[in-house]
């Protein structure tokens, strides 16, 4: 029971009159990557939004066996769930590193943010360079960076990226997923990954979640997915 | 010469008082994209609490006090109760709130506290000041008051996690929020601040103009055209906005357009600076790349 970290039950989500998400059950299982796969508009980013609060829900989201469901987003963050949006999140007007130290909100103890920022700067040593700068400067790719930092600081059990790759060069997407991996690898984080890119997504991962229209189409083992023949056609165009 | 040294140094200290108003809308400017037309009506609510205070028997100086953590609580309660079903509402919907609440809160002083002129003492004291040359005790204070202001906000602002909070808040509450961030909680104290700042801009007028329910809509108009002069988005720009408008007023008031014209004057900057400096002397272009 206790390998899953997250897990939802009868899960429905949308915005006003809008039901985007019906009847969905999935479960995160603990210190592995899990792809979360699907077309444009099936719901992945509203799975995402759901967990963190950001939108109405009916059914029941637990984290660690506990309820999580009706919580404030702050309220969730603090049970340990950084979720890194769509679009980064960026605050753009501050610099990289109250960027980094907002992620730190929670941390009470300033050694123990201070601890964390070095930690980030050694894994993004780009962002060490630039920690002075206004963060709506940055280039796409630090911004990107500077996102997962500051989801980092936050000490999460579960790391959610959405689309961390969009309109990034290939060359930093290599680099990003790279350092996602390694983190993955090294501290035994969980993440749960929005990724357009199916088969960088399905290569990763261990495990894998396909969103279609709202629900769950078929949820396993991400090497099962690699090699099965509806999947390569509808998402690996081979 | 030296009545034009004297017009200024006396410009500076109107200006800080504006630069306190300005402050105030500054901060709500920040977090809410509004401005909030009620910000000189609960100021002068506050400053009647201080007079009931000193009625009461308490010394000046604590009844400011009184008046000022009034105001702080006072603007909490505002936010909770009324501004936050108004958030996501619409430019308008916003506007037409603040008005009713600009409405009522000075109909509720005049029924409160009656609609004539009061006088106001002020904490600094009457007479001249031993320190500046031309200027009043009051007019000193009200310097020195603003630079405190001043002080202490960049204190919070740059220098405590609840001030990098707020910062965030203000730039991304989404993000804010995912990060742990209590961003309701840091809107309803941007709320009470704002209306402590407020709070002490009314302390400040109420000596010089005496106080009656209408006492800071003329301040408001100034105060305007101050946080607009400096940038909506930045408190340092309303000090300096505050302070510009108050020389500009007097020097003009005295050289150019007369004193019955003063306040057309400022109506006259809001739009020149709309039309000409949107962004304002400090305030922010923001600059993204994606």
């Amino acid at each position: 029971m206790s390998e899953m970290l997250l897990e939802t039950r009868a899960l429905g989500a949308g915005y006003g009159p809008v039901t985007v998400l019906r009847d969905i059950a999935v479960q995160i299982p603990k210190g592995q990557i899990t792809a979360l796969i699907g077309a444009n508009g099936a719901g992945k980013t509203t799975l995402l939004r759901a967990i963190s609060g950001l939108c109405a829900t009916s059914g029941d989201i637990l984290f660690d066996g506990s309820p999580i469901t009706r919580l404030a987003t702050n309220r969730i963050a603090a049970r340990g769930i950084a979720h890194v949006p769509d679009g980064r999140g960026t605050l753009a007007g501050l610099s990289v590193e109250d960027n980094l130290l907002v992620g730190g909100y929670l941390q009470r103890r300033r050694a123990a943010r201070a601890a964390g920022i070095e930690r980030i700067y050694s894994h993004f040593p780009k962002l060490k360079q630039r920690r002075h700068q206004q963060a709506g400067t940055l280039s796409g790719g630090e911004q990107q960076m500077l996102a997962i930092g500051r989801a980092l600081m936050q000490g999460p059990r579960l790391l959610m990226l959405d689309e961390p790759s969009f309109g990034l060069a290939p060359l930093i997407v290599r680099e990003l997923f790279t350092i996602i991996a390694d983190i993955n690898r090294t501290e035994g984080l969980s993440i749960l990954l929005v990724e357009q890119n199916v088969h960088q997504a399905l290569s990763m991962s261990q495990r894998a979640i396909l969103i279609e229209h709202g629900q769950v189409a078929r949820s396993g083992p991400s090497a099962e997915f690699l090699g099965n023949d509806d999947i390569r056609r509808a998402y690996l165009g081979s | 010469m030296q009545q034009v040294i004297q017009l200024t140094l006396s410009g500076i200290a109107i200006g800080s008082i504006y630069a306190c108003l300005a402050v105030a809308l500054v901060l709500i400017y920040k977090t809410t994209h509004h401005v909030n037309f009620a910000q000189g009506e609960m100021a002068t609510f506050s400053a009647y609490v201080a007079l009931f205070a000193v009625g009461l028997g308490l010394p000046l100086w604590l009844a400011a006090v009184v008046a000022v953590l009034f105001a702080f609580v006072s603007g909490m309660v505002i936010e909770r109760v009324v501004i936050r079903r108004f958030h996501s509402a619409s430019a308008t919907t916003f506007v037409v709130a603040c008005i009713a609440l600009f409405i009522g809160i000075n109909s509720l002083s005049g029924w409160i506290f009656g609609h004539d002129l009061k006088a106001f003492p002020s904490i600094f004291g009457a007479g001249t000041s031993s320190v500046v040359p031309f200027l009043s005790a009051h007019e000193v204070g009200s310097i020195v008051t603003v630079v405190v202001i001043a002080g202490l906000l960049y204190l919070f602002l740059s220098h405590t996690s609840l001030g990098l909070a707020m910062r965030a808040t203000a730039d991304n509450p989404v993000s804010a929020r995912l990060s742990g961030v209590p961003v309701d909680w840091l809107l309803t104290l941007g709320w009470g601040i704002a209306a402590a700042v407020g709070a002490v801009a009314a302390l400040l007028v109420a000596p010089i103009v005496f106080l009656d329910p209408n006492m800071m809509i003329g301040v408001l108009i100034y105060a305007f055209a101050a946080a607009l002069l400096g940038g909506l988005d930045s408190p340092w720009g309303a000090i300096v906005g505050g302070i510009l408008i108050g020389v500009i007023e007097n020097l003009a008031g005295a050289y150019v357009v007369g004193n019955d014209m003063k306040l057309s004057l400022a109506l006259l900057i809001i739009v020149a600076v709309l039309m000409l400096l949107p962004q304002g002397l400090l305030g922010r272009k923001t600059a993204t790349r994606v």
